[in-house]
């Protein structure tokens, strides 16, 4: 018995994974284009993560400022650079690239969500965390976020393939 | 592939109700009832009668600075870009004043004009810039306030702000009189806590008609009333039920802030003729969540007494929410949104 709901989203996929099929990358070039993805995500997670825990204080502060965490700012103040810096040794791993890419896009996904969320329905936007990132507004680090995303989907995309391949 | 697509999908679905359950985490006022009732004597929203759309992309409106007639000064967030819309002409322009290089002097500024004269009260900074629009010609006196929020311009000599003693860190209503170089403070106004300013942080307004200031609280349902000798007239309260504020005050070694997210009871205020205008952000268990999230919420009380007279709900154009407002005369309000400048009657508000 067919389901009817589940056509169109079988058409979806069968579109995505024609369409990707088309971006004709051989081994080496998609092999670099992941390295550099991959390399450029460990740079970010290890700078945030580090940065995070060496100001551990002020990190968790900050959180708790925040109308969405202030209720679980320790728990995130530690989870969060910890997540980041496991992510970072996922990604240096050849056996865990893949998954460390996938966790990478989780992650971003969550930031920019977040940011999204702060932007547009928070009551109180606080300051923005330490790091480069403090540097930067609400505004660009919505953007620099879903740039990352956005990386660490063509890394899942191109290193899934090539591993199937 | 098709394995990999699903596990991409799952993960934001994953990632998006992380999102959702931190929101449901959050304490938001709204989502229960607040303990007040509000009266409005008619259901519809206020009606529009002009607008002006803010077309210029790189300019951020801030504040409503003067107006004269049809036409209205609007701060941007640099001190020196002032927007002039023509409400009734739609024509929106823009004036880059010579401003001498001051530090500090965003982003806490006040400005104010009564074309020509312009007055810039910058509260980092602890100066008082007065000018003229058409000569550009400025005067800069530094003043010995300690910085200072809530700036407003009485005439062309003398100010009045909320300034923060740096070292009892308590904020204090002051008069500056640049005539005789005067500073002169209030008594019993504000609370006496050592908090900088931000427990009780609010918006000033003064209304020209009755002589009179009216400080309300954001984060409280407080407000004061006080002369422009600094007296104190009384202390009321708006019908909100959120007496003390929620945030604490923490002491870090370079500054002082909230250690938690506060809670907003009231976004701005103005007065006019002997009446009270403040934008609550708390719904009333008598409103609709609908009418309350797609409008705008005005609660009126009477200067005399601070007596609640009633609400009126202002629309929202395109979403927007009112950044600022001003009554401008007793039946028509401006209201200021990141891309337009809206001019309402007030004649059916009550």
């Amino acid at each position: 018995m067919i389901n009817a709901g589940m056509l169109p989203r079988r058409n979806i996929v069968t579109k995505m994974r024609s369409a990707f099929s088309k971006i004709a990358l051989g081994p080496t070039k998609a092999s670099i284009i992941v390295q550099i993805i991959c390399s450029l995500l460990i740079i970010l997670f290890i700078y945030a993560g580090l940065s995070k825990l060496l100001n551990y204080d002020a990190f968790k502060f900050q959180l708790g400022r925040s109308p969405y965490i202030t209720k679980i700012a320790g728990f995130v103040a530690w989870s969060l650079p910890s997540t980041e810096i496991v992510i970072s040794i996922l990604l240096i791993v050849k056996k865990t690239k893949l998954l460390g890419l996938y966790a990478s896009f989780f992650l971003m996904v969550l930031f920019t969500g977040y940011i999204y969320m702060m932007l547009n329905y928070s009551p109180f936007l606080p300051c923005s965390c330490g790091g480069i990132l403090s540097s930067m507004s609400w505004t660009q680090h919505f953007y620099f976020n879903i740039l990352f995303t956005c990386l660490a989907l063509i890394g899942v995309l191109i290193d899934s393939k090539s591993e199937t391949s | 592939m098709s394995k990999n697509i699903y596990a991409i999908a799952g993960l934001a679905l994953g990632a998006l109700f992380v999102l959702v359950a931190l929101n449901f985490m959050s304490d938001s006022p709204n989502r229960h009832n607040n303990g007040f009732q509000r009266y409005f004597k008619m259901n519809a929203p206020i009606k529009e009668v002009n607008k002006v759309k803010l077309k210029y992309s790189n300019i951020s409106v801030q504040n409503i600075c003067g107006f004269n007639d049809s036409t209205f000064f609007l701060s941007d967030n640099i001190p020196g870009n002032i927007v002039v819309a023509n409400i009734k002409s739609n024509i929106v322009d823009t004036i880059r004043l010579r401003l001498p290089p001051i530090k500090a002097l965003a982003p806490v500024f006040y400005t104010a004009i009564n074309f020509p004269n312009i007055s810039i009260l910058a509260g980092n900074a602890k100066v008082i810039i007065k000018g003229n629009l058409q000569s550009q010609k400025y005067n800069i006196t530094h003043v010995k306030t300690g910085p200072f929020s809530n700036g407003i311009t009485l005439s062309q000599e003398t100010f009045v702000m909320r300034c923060i003693d740096t070292s009892t860190l308590q904020a204090v209503f002051k008069k500056v009189d640049l005539n005789d170089n005067r500073i002169s403070s209030e008594k019993n106004i504000s609370e006496n806590i050592r908090d900088a300013g931000f427990a009780y942080d609010g918006y000033l307004a003064y209304d020209n008609k009755t002589c009179k200031f009216i400080y309300v609280s954001f984060y409280c349902n407080q407000f004061v009333c006080f002369d422009t000798s600094l007296n104190l007239l009384y202390k009321a309260h708006t019908i909100d039920t959120s007496y003390v504020p929620k945030s604490e005050i923490k002491n870090l070694t370079k500054s002082i802030t909230q250690d938690s997210p506060p809670m907003f009871s009231n976004k701005g205020n103005c007065a006019y003729n002997g009446i009270l205008y403040v934008r609550s952000v708390l719904k009333a268990d008598n409103e609709k969540i609908k009418s309350f999230n797609s409008n705008d919420v005005i609660d009126m009380y009477n200067e005399k007494n601070g007596k609640y007279l009633g609400s009126f709900y202002i629309p929202m154009p395109n979403g927007e929410r009112l950044k600022k407002f001003l009554v401008i005369n007793n039946n028509e309000i401006v209201g200021l949104y990141p891309s337009y400048l809206i001019k309402y009657n007030l004649d059916n508000r009550n």
